[in-house]
Parts: structure tokens; sequence; C-alpha cells
């Protein structure tokens, strides 16, 4: 029973870094930048929601704040692309990963303002409710966590599969010249990937506090997201899922089974395992461009 | 007015005029050649024409608007379709899908009937998936249909990135070298279906093309371009037998 309860709580923070690694990737396939404020983007969202939801802040029901919070988001990644990542289009590499990396700085300095530096919690309907499944005490918020991601990955699939503006950010991805000659605005999809990053990263954030604490640095575990994206792929937004389910796995298997202290290295030790083995990743598309 | 036409065009890159203010007039239903050695202009011609840049002076109107204010998202929509030199295609899709991307442009479904797929979208679905299988016949493309572009030889995408020009249904089309690259028999299908392009479709074709038994076979018309400059128009023989334009390939 001790192995579903282990289960349950790293499919939900697998979820959580699934869900950032999604947004790693669909920027990085709109635009070719990787976004390394993500994580912090993820941090934001959680204020956020807790910032609408708690009592002491706002107050609003909790039904109501996660659509409020997903519209603050989807238009905070928008502007964050218009005012500054639009600057730098055509720079190098470089260049955006400074900028995204400062970004994520500033962010974490903001909501220390804002809200402070000591851990917030979520005054969410599933605090502390628990479903008693033979002996396992599973608890709600990770449940909710779950279903909430598979439920997302459903709408996405469904998005991107179905949709013309979903079907025009994938070929976009995939070739931004033949996408004008087919007429679509790559700079509107561009835009786009980021507001769709943005929503992300909040539902991330909101489903995180749902479970834990929350901090101005919270969204250091970007990094982890970051490793779950690329050993999914890097492209792959499956893999990226798949890459965060994997990470989340591993942690509190490795902390129960491990001695201390390797929880936090194991995730790592499978991302350079990955890299050694299947150096495109789990879930690659491979396509190097052939001249 | 003429179907296309450049007035004035002139385009620099820092220091260096690549098109010199230049005016062409292509009618409507000819296949119109543009030659020249290499560093011509001719391909930037092309790029300023689908808007992929935007020319430092000049005009250029097609069909009767002017094409200055156009993005080259717009393009499609004003009924210009171009390939590429070097293949521009989503390679992680397989043939249909690329065909199928280049009817998305059509849709004016929203998203919730797409979602839920009403009526209404299924039978344009219909509709776009009946013109993309009648654009693989004309072109042979069948046998590819389900095939990844990642795993297709160069002359195979070549044809379906013309393939998905066609599938926009235009009314000028732009081939940047649509021979570069292919093997003789392939050459030999490719005049044809040019032919059959103009003649049974009835689009107004502008290529550039460094093969000139294509271009004699083919084109109505041929402008030769040294230096930005248009040299020469005329037939193809006339073009290739004026002295300046010998003088400009073999140099002087």
């Amino acid at each position: 029973m001790e192995i579903l309860q282990l289960l349950l709580s790293g499919f939900a923070s697998g979820c959580v870094y699934g869900l950032i690694a999604l947004g790693f990737v669909l920027i990085y396939k709109a635009t070719e930048a990787v976004n390394f404020a993500q994580g912090d983007m993820m941090m934001f969202g959680a204020f956020i929601t807790i910032w609408l939801t708690n009592s002491d802040y706002n107050g609003l029901p909790f039904w109501l704040s996660v659509p409020i919070m997903m519209l603050i988001m989807g238009s905070f990644g928008y502007l964050i692309e218009r005012i500054f990542l639009r600057q730098v289009i055509g720079q190098s590499q470089i260049a955006i990963a400074i900028l995204t990396i400062a970004l994520g700085f500033i962010l974490r300095f903001v909501a220390g303002a804002i809200w402070g530096h000591e851990p917030h919690y979520l005054e969410s309907p599933m605090v502390g409710k628990n479903i008693y499944f033979y002996q396992a005490v599973l608890g709600m918020a990770e449940i909710f966590v779950i279903l909430v991601t598979i439920f997302l990955t459903f709408i996405l699939y469904v998005f991107f599969a179905r949709t013309k503006l979903g079907v025009s950010m994938v070929a976009a991805s995939q070739n931004q010249l033949a996408a004008f000659y087919v007429g679509i605005p790559v700079n509107k999809m561009q835009s786009f990937a980021w507001v769709i990053a943005g929503i992300l990263a909040g539902i991330a954030g909101m489903l995180f506090s749902a479970k834990g604490s929350v901090d101005p640095i919270t969204g250091l575990l970007g990094i982890k997201a970051f490793a779950a994206a690329v050993i999914g792929g890097f492209g792959s937004l499956p893999g990226a899922l798949v890459g965060g389910l994997i990470i989340g796995l591993i942690e509190p298997f490795s902390g129960r089974y491990l001695p201390s202290g390797f929880s936090h290295l194991v995730p790592y030790i499978v991302l350079v395992l990955v890299l050694i083995l299947r150096p495109h990743g789990l879930f690659s598309q491979v396509s190097i461009k052939k001249v | 007015m003429s179907f296309l036409e450049l007035k004035n065009v002139t385009m620099k890159f820092g220091g260096v005029t690549a098109v010199d203010k230049m005016s062409l007039n292509i009618n409507k239903g000819e296949i119109f050649a543009l030659v020249g050695p290499n560093g011509a202009g001719k391909s930037t011609v092309f790029n300023i024409i689908s808007r992929l840049y935007e020319q430092n002076g000049g005009e250029i109107f097609f069909d009767g608007r002017s094409l200055n204010k156009l993005k080259a998202f717009h393009i499609s929509r004003v009924g210009i379709a171009r390939t590429f030199q070097n293949i521009e295609l989503f390679g992680n899709a397989t043939v249909l899908q690329n065909l199928l991307v280049g009817t998305n442009t059509r849709k004016t479904s929203n998203m919730f009937s797409e979602i839920v797929f009403t009526r209404s979208v299924r039978d344009a679905e219909v509709a776009n998936r009946i013109d993309v299988e009648e654009i693989m016949d004309f072109l042979n493309l069948q046998p590819y249909r389900q095939k990844y572009i990642m795993g297709l030889s160069y002359g195979t995408r070549k044809i379906v990135e013309l393939a998905r020009a066609l599938v926009l249904k235009p009314k000028l089309l732009l081939l940047d070298e649509p021979a570069s690259g292919l093997s003789a028999e392939e050459t030999v299908d490719l005049a044809f279906w040019i032919e059959d392009i103009k003649k049974i479709m009835g689009i107004t074709i502008l290529m550039v093309e460094h093969n000139l038994n294509l271009v004699n076979k083919v084109a109505d018309r041929v402008a030769a371009i040294v230096d930005g400059k248009v040299v020469r128009v005329g037939s193809p023989k006339e073009v290739q037998s004026d002295p300046k334009v010998i003088e400009a390939y073999i140099g002087a």
C-alpha cells in the first residue's frame, strides 16, 4: 500500500513537472528559444491563485479564481513575448537564454516584494481531504492534480490535432517559411505559443500550490522540468509529459528506497543516462536538416 | 495594366544594390522566366514579390492591386503561391498532411465547431480533401501520400512543394529553380506539368531557372537579368542570342 501512495505522489508531482516541461517545449517548438523563466512563471501562477483565493487576500471562490488566474497568466505570457522577446528576434540563442534567465530573477524578486518570502498555502477545496483505499491514504489534492493534467492533455491534443489555430501552430513550428506561404501569420503563432505557455505555467502553479507550499524560489524546480523536457526529447509534447512523469516518479521512490539525499540527485542521473544512451531524448522526432 | 507589374523596384542590402530600378510586366496566362548569372538578383526579385523582403523603392502591382503593404502570409490569400530553391516543407508530416495544411487558409470555421466537428466543418474537410487528391493524381504523388517528407528523395520533395503551391489555388505561381537537383527524367516530367498548369489550370507562372532546356521548352517570354537590371526581354531564342546576355554569361 505504501507503493500506491508513492505512485500517487510521484504521478502528482510528475504532472506538475510535465506541465512546466510542456511550456518549455511549446515555446521552443514555436520560437526556437528556450524560456528559462518557465518555472518562475509557474511560481507566479501559484501566487496569483493564492492571491485571488485565500481569505486574507481576495477570498474569491476557488472555481472562479482559476479562470481569472488563467486569463492573467495568458495575458502575461503574451506581454512578455510582445515587450521583451520580439526585441531579440534574430539574435543568438544565448541572448534569448540570458533574457529569460533575467526574467526569472525579476519574477522571483517581484513575487518576493509583493507576497513576501515566507511559504504560502493555497486554501483550495481539496485541503486536508483524503480518500482511504484499503490501508492507503490518498490525498484529494494529488488526485485532483492528476485528473486536471489528464483533462488538459486531452484538450491540448484536440487543439493541436483538430483546430485551425492548433494545426497552424504545429505547421509554423516545423517550417516558418513554408507556413508563411500557406497563409499562416507566424508571428501571431509565436505570440500565441507564449499565451498557451503562460496559461500552462499558471495551471501548473495552481496545481503545485494545491498540494504544497509556495515561496518565491519555488520556480527553481523549473530545472527539474527542464530535465524532464530533455528526457522527453525537447520537441515532443507527449515526450515532455512522460519525461515529467518519469522525474516525478523517480523522486519519491528514490527518497524511500535509497540513502537520504539521493532523491534530489537521481533525476539528474537519469537525465545524464538518457543523454548518453539516447541523445535525442526518448521521444525525439529526429529531423536534422540535410543539405 | 499587366497581370504582375514591377515598377522601378530597388532593393539594397547595405551598400550592395541587388535589384536596381527594375521594371517588368508579366501578362496573364503566360509562362515568364527570369534567367541570369548567379547573384544577378533573380531570387531577390522573387522574395520581394512574395513579400519576404520589403523593397527600398518602387512598387509592385498584382491583378490591379498594390502588393507593397502586404506581409508574406497575406500573399496566398491574394492568389500567389511559391516554391523555394531549397524546398521548404513540413518535415515531420506526411505528404498528405503537407498538402492539407495548404487548404487550412480557406477555413472559415470557428474553433468550437472544429472541435465538435460539425457538419459544415466536415463538408469543408471533404471538399478540401477532394482538391488535394486531384492534385496528387495530377502530379503522380499517390504512391507517397502517407510517407513522411524526411524519407523522400529530393526530386519527390520538390514535386510535393509544387503540389502544395497548387493546393492554394493560386492565380500566379512563382517557381524558384524548379528543376535544380532533378534528374533528366524528372525534368522532362516537370516540363509537361508546368505546361499543363498553364493550359489546364490557367495559372500564370513566373520562374527562375538555370536549366535553359527547360526554359526553351516551356517559357513564353524570358527576361535576362544582370547585376540587378533587366538586360533583355523577349522570346527564349531572342534573349539567348542577344550579345549582351552572352557577354554577361561568359564574362568580359
